[in-house]
């Protein structure tokens, strides 16, 4: 079963169009990367999911339900972290717990046990009692990713779940999260700016701009898509003439050498010929191998590859 | 009913920890404290009539409820806790419910504070002076049909206005014209007495919670977000 499914959906502010046709599938215990420019639509489309705003056409499923129909049955089985922590001052970390452990309704016992045990796991103990207010912004976005899964819910919404964390507390983060789900079957849905964190947790995500979804797939099969690709090549008989030759045919973009070391640019398509043809041309190939691309500089082109295109 | 207690509690811890937000009502309800337990049971003339002190200790506490209701919505939209909120299972009626609950209690504590103060400081100064039981009663539920009048016009105003010292001034104009406005008005009846007038605090009370209902209905997660 999906526990994210949305279908065509458009979604209108007065003139400006947030949603326009997005379409978007997230398989149960996946963790999913939602990545986009602001304004991309993240926002409303964490919103539309959890029935806070409705939807001018298309339908949304989550967990089954529908959220306009069945908001508080979403509700009841999401954890989340929105744009904003939504931690209350005035109260102690412990107080922010126990007050959305019981809107959620977990019984006494097993808050207080869980409570314990999510500020154990963020090393917020010491600090339990003090009022949020003169948390720094990591700790409370640690607070509020421990609300996020207070309840054990079997899905969970964080936007920007990174933001405000140091390096090694973002890592931290980064393989609780991804234990939790492998434990737990959770479905996770993210949404960061900190590509390199999603490139290394999510095992599939999409990439919104405009209110449309523009790329989906896994990591890796989202950096091939997005991109020529970059491949070094080092052996005997590399020459400018070749090379030449092989973009006049289309098969490469562009190349440079230097010595018997070639870096060749090729579309996606041609990356699977492109050893072969070099044989057939008289080179010994002695190495090949595709260079790596962030997700960051995928994310960067495909952003950008569709506003030229637009 | 649960999440309407989990509401209420939270809202009270808020008002002890959040001192700085809540600095308005907290003044405001040392003033009426002050002015209703203290300065003006000081006066014989307050006493010579016995619906004076009643509608004295019934209505100046529902301008400090209406205070904090004020805050509810508006105030966690400002602070950026609302949607967190509306993200919870809980229901826009409890929600409505705990918040109005808990401007109510405070003007609740408020009225009988300042009903004992009132009696100690009049029996101090002015010798053997008591209220019936039925005016007694009436100062209690009178401040509690009262605050909920207060606090539910309060809530409705915070769900539809942005930044909280907005609602706060809409609801306290709303507060002050329904305390001076419903004690003049009570004043014009013939013969009123603290047993009237709790039939009047019923009609209140109703009246208030009517308003709560409409408010409620009219109050959806969705509009929030749907500008």
């Amino acid at each position: 079963m999906k526990a994210i499914q949305l279908e065509g959906v458009a979604k209108r502010f007065g003139e400006t169009r947030s949603l326009d046709g997005l379409t978007l599938a997230v398989e149960q215990g996946t963790l999913f990367g939602f990545l986009g420019p602001n304004g991309a639509g993240k926002t409303t489309t964490i919103r539309a999911m959890l029935g806070l705003v409705l939807p001018d056409d298309g339908s949304v499923r989550v967990l089954g339900h529908d959220p306009g129909v069945r908001g508080g049955a979403i509700r009841r089985q999401v954890g989340v972290l929105l744009e904003s922590d939504g931690l209350y001052e005035g109260l102690s970390a412990e107080e922010n717990l126990e007050y959305h452990a019981r809107l959620h309704e977990m019984p006494s016992t097993v808050r207080k046990e869980r409570i314990t045990e999510l500020l154990a796991a963020f090393g917020l103990v010491a600090r339990r009692r003090e009022s949020v207010r003169r948390w720094s912004r990591g700790m409370r976005q640690k607070l509020a990713i421990a609300r996020a899964l207070l309840h054990r819910p079997p899905l969970v919404l964080l936007d920007e779940p990174f933001a405000g964390l140091d390096p090694a507390a973002a890592v931290e983060l980064r393989e609780a999260l991804a234990s939790m789900v492998a434990r737990e079957g959770t479905t996770l849905f993210l949404t960061s700016h900190d590509l390199s964190h999603v490139e290394k947790i999510c095992s599939a995500v999409a990439v919104i701009k405009a209110g449309r979804i523009i790329a989906t797939g896994t990591p890796s099969s989202l950096l091939q898509s997005s991109r020529d690709i970059e491949v070094e090549v080092r052996g005997a008989g590399l020459s400018r003439e070749i090379l030449d030759d092989m973009v006049r045919e289309g098969l490469l973009v562009s190349h440079s050498l230097e010595h018997s070391v070639a870096r060749l640019v090729c579309a996606p398509h041609a990356r699977p010929r492109l050893v072969t043809e070099l044989v057939r041309r008289g080179v010994a190939v002695e190495e090949a191998r595709t260079t790596t691309t962030s997700l960051e500089e995928a994310f960067l082109a495909l952003v950008g590859t569709r506003e030229a295109g637009a | 009913m649960r999440d309407v207690l989990t509401v209420l509690r939270k809202e009270v811890l808020e008002i002890l920890g959040n001192r700085h937000s809540l600095r308005g009502p907290l003044v405001q309800g040392a003033i009426v404290f002050l002015l209703t337990g203290v300065i003006v049971p000081r006066s014989a003339s307050m006493w010579s009539d016995p619906v004076a002190p009643v509608l004295l200790l019934q209505l100046f506490p529902a301008a400090i409820a209406s205070m904090i209701a004020a805050d509810a919505f508006a105030g966690e939209r400002e602070r950026r806790t609302l949607e967190t909120l509306l993200a919870t299972p809980a229901s826009e009626m409890a929600i409505f419910l705990g918040k109005t609950l808990c401007a109510v209690s405070v003007a609740l504590l408020v009225s009988c504070a300042s009903l004992i103060s009132a009696l100690l400081v009049a029996n101090l100064h002015l010798g053997p002076t008591s209220l019936s039981p039925a005016a007694g009663l009436s100062v209690i539920l009178g401040s509690v049909a009262a605050a909920l009048f207060t606090s539910s016009l309060a809530v409705a105003i915070s769900s539809r206005v942005d930044v909280a010292r907005s609602a706060q001034q809409m609801a306290s104009m709303a507060a002050i014209a329904f305390v001076f406005g419903g004690a003049t008005l009570l004043r014009q009846v013939e013969s009123l007495t603290p047993s009237k007038l709790l039939g009047i605090d019923a009609v209140v009370t109703g009246v208030a919670l009517t308003i709560l209902a409409l408010s409620t209905r009219g109050f959806r997660r969705t509009r929030l977000f749907d500008q």
